[in-house]
């Protein structure tokens, strides 16, 4: 057993991917919303800043006339003050008069973007956000547009305004945001897969302790097992249980078969003694013709109790392995106990017994061998532990299910606390163990492996004013 | 030599009460029940007994504990079917000398019993020696000045038995009991008649004296 390797991947295997994967996957949603969402804020940001410098610019422009020396350093100051360290580039001038500017290039030639009439802020309060994107500068535009007195009080002059902050700042923020998620990302999933195999070896202890107890277990020491467990997770309870009754149905099945084996080899033993001793004994001197003649009859009559002995035993382990549906045929139990009647009745009368038998006329669906020797051995049983000139009563009696069979002998009682022992194999009751009596203790066994066999039973019920009544209970052939 | 048989198989006691009777001249009584062969070994002098386990009425193993508990040292040996080491173990712990289980040889079984007998009194050797006098147990022979004693059975063991209580004396009831069943009662005058027949067959001329008499106390076999 211990070397047949299991090639698919271990359960415990299964569930850690599945759960490392789980985890991956949770982590990962995670970390990509949380990185969406400040990639988003930061941008939004970015275009809150740039709306509100256009704003300021407004009003000054609005307030102020746009050439004023005033106007030009307060909006430098604005734009200053907002750039920080953040790089700034802004272009100002009136609609169709591109001299009229006030420019700074540092980012980028700003001209280059805002010259497409399509990209147009759509009137004169709103503004358009354009992005930059040229190779490593890259940065959000606003483009906002105003109107503002001119120098003759009744013309209005448009003004555009756009403004350009870079964005590499922000980027770089969000990358640094990437790597931070990343690492407490790939952490918590070390920790997360460490736990979890900790968890699967703790939980799998109590398995390899049952591994464990049941490598020890031989059918040498299947007495000595022990149930005790350190303490189970309560799932385990039912198959540890369950586990716990194997053994010991198997502990009984296999001591069974060694008290069967020794008393069987005990029981074959006696008459080879017997027989043995007897043939030496005749072979240890020259004899008379008369002694080897005795020799003779009791060889033959010693072969004939080890050929009894051996049938029997025979019978018995055919009937372990025989199923209930062989050979079953429809009987006439009156027809059957009859034939029963007229073949004992001599060999009962002979040695000093009356047989009484009646019969119902039910019809059994049986194996007719089989339930002969279930009512002879009965009797048998009868004829060996009844006082001679007593009478061994068979009768039958049957309700729309059962039929009922019961023999009685008006012989010595078995005691109580035997009368379930007697149909063990082999058992003889203590005070009948003297041989004359009768045959090695297989006959009620074998009564009963046929009875239990056709789905039926037998009982015992035995005292010393009633004797002794064996009562065989079989159900009945179904209509 | 008195051998007690306590076995429920009555034949197959009956067939090594035989054997016993005629090989070694042994008085063999059998028993078929545990209870009466209790009985029987507290209140005779056997100098063995054969005894089987799975007996009705009392188990093999307890007449065994009660023997020894009451102090009875006759060796024991077991005779049963029960052939697992640790039935042989539970047997030779429960005071037994012996153990064979069946199916056994006759002749095996016959040579154990003497070997037991033989060393309950001491002997190991099988040849016990008396002056000029040998006895060999094994061979049933006996040999004066090398020259072989044609002794019946009846006077070989009477002499068996002085040999093997050497230096002690032996009274005419002890050494009867040892050589019949339990009928001893009948032979009481015999034992005198073998005495002086086994006196005149191994010393004609009366130069030894190793068979003394002790008037009222028995025999006694010694060199000197």
């Amino acid at each position: 057993m211990k070397n047949i390797e299991i090639r698919s991947l271990s359960l415990k295997t299964r569930i850690g991917l599945c759960i490392a994967f789980l985890i991956l996957l949770v982590i990962g949603i995670l970390s990509a919303a949380a990185h969406h969402e400040f990639k988003e804020s930061l941008l939004s940001h970015l275009d809150y800043r740039l709306r509100s410098d256009v704003d300021v610019i407004r009003e000054i422009l609005r307030t102020d006339h746009f050439h004023t020396e005033e106007a030009k350093r307060e909006i430098q100051a604005i734009l200053m003050l907002s750039r920080g360290t953040w790089r700034l580039g802004h272009r100002i001038w009136i609609e169709g008069d591109d001299s009229t500017e006030m420019q700074n290039n540092d980012l980028v030639d700003l001209a280059a973007f805002v010259k497409n009439p399509a990209e147009k802020p759509p009137d004169l309060d709103s503004f358009r956000f354009l992005n930059i994107d040229r190779g490593k500068i890259r940065g959000r535009l606003i483009w906002a547009q105003c109107s503002i007195p001119g120098i003759s009080p009744r013309e209005n002059l448009i003004v555009n305004i756009a403004i350009a902050m870079s964005s590499a700042h922000a980027y770089h923020e969000i990358g640094e945001f990437a790597r931070v998620l990343l690492i407490t990302g790939g952490i918590l999933f070390a920790v997360s897969i460490a736990m979890i195999l900790g968890i699967f070896k703790w939980g799998f202890i109590p398995i390899g302790v049952l591994t464990e107890r049941m490598n020890k277990i031989s059918d040498k020491n299947l007495d000595s097992v022990s149930y005790e467990f350190p303490p189970m997770p309560r799932e385990l309870l039912p198959f540890v249980k369950s586990w716990e009754e194997m053994i010991k149905k198997l502990a009984h099945a296999v001591n069974e078969q060694k008290r069967f084996t020794s008393d069987a080899s005990h029981e074959l033993r006696t008459p080879i003694a017997l027989l043995k001793s007897t043939l030496q004994l005749a072979q240890a001197q020259e004899r008379s013709p008369t002694f080897y003649k005795k020799m003779i009859d009791h060889a033959l009559e010693d072969l004939e109790r080890l050929n009894h002995l051996i049938q029997q035993m025979l019978t018995l382990t055919r009937l372990g392995i025989s199923q209930p549906t062989w050979d079953r045929e429809t009987i006439q139990m009156k027809d059957l106990m009859l034939d029963i009647a007229e073949q004992y009745t001599p060999f009962l009368e002979e040695r000093g017994f009356h047989l009484v038998c009646s019969a119902s006329p039910a019809v059994l669906q049986a194996n007719p061998l089989q339930i002969r020797q279930l009512i002879t051995n009965l009797i048998d049983n009868a004829a060996q532990y009844a006082p001679s000139q007593s009478t061994i009563t068979v009768n039958m009696e049957n309700d729309s299910n059962n039929l009922k069979i019961t023999v009685h002998d008006t012989g010595g009682s078995i005691p109580p606390e035997e009368c379930s022992l007697i149909f063990q194999r082999f058992y003889r009751v203590q005070k009948a163990r003297d041989r004359h009596s009768g045959g090695a203790g297989l006959g009620l066994a074998i009564a009963r492996e046929i009875a239990v066999l056709h789905g039926g039973d037998i009982t015992v019920r035995s005292n010393l004013l009633e004797g002794t009544l064996f009562t065989i209970v079989l159900p009945l052939a179904k209509e | 030599m008195r051998v007690l048989i306590i076995e429920d198989e009555r034949r197959l006691a009956e067939n090594i009460a035989q054997i016993l009777a005629e090989r070694e001249k042994y008085a063999v009584d059998i028993s078929g029940d545990g209870i009466d062969g209790l009985h029987m070994i507290q209140s005779n002098p056997y100098d063995l007994l054969i005894l089987d386990l799975m007996l009705p009425g009392m188990n093999g193993l307890e007449i065994l504990k009660k023997m020894r508990q009451q102090g009875n040292p006759t060796p024991v040996l077991i005779l049963t079917a029960r052939d697992a080491p640790s039935d042989i173990v539970t047997g030779l712990n429960s005071g037994s000398d012996d153990y064979l289980t069946k199916p056994f040889d006759i002749g095996e079984l016959v040579a154990r019993c003497k070997a037991l007998i033989r060393r309950s009194y001491g002997k190991a050797d099988p040849v016990i020696r008396v002056g000029d006098l040998t006895i060999d147990t094994a061979a049933q022979k006996v040999v004066m000045k090398n020259k072989i004693i044609s002794l019946t059975s009846m006077e070989y063991h009477a002499l068996i038995y002085l040999a093997m209580r050497k230096g002690e004396i032996v009274s005419k009831e002890d050494l009867l009991e040892h050589l019949y069943d339990f009928n001893w009662e009948s032979f009481s005058n015999v034992i005198e008649v073998y005495i002086s027949t086994i006196r005149k067959k191994i010393d004609p001329l009366k130069q030894y004296n190793y068979i003394k008499t002790f008037r009222g106390q028995g025999y006694l076999l010694e060199e000197h």
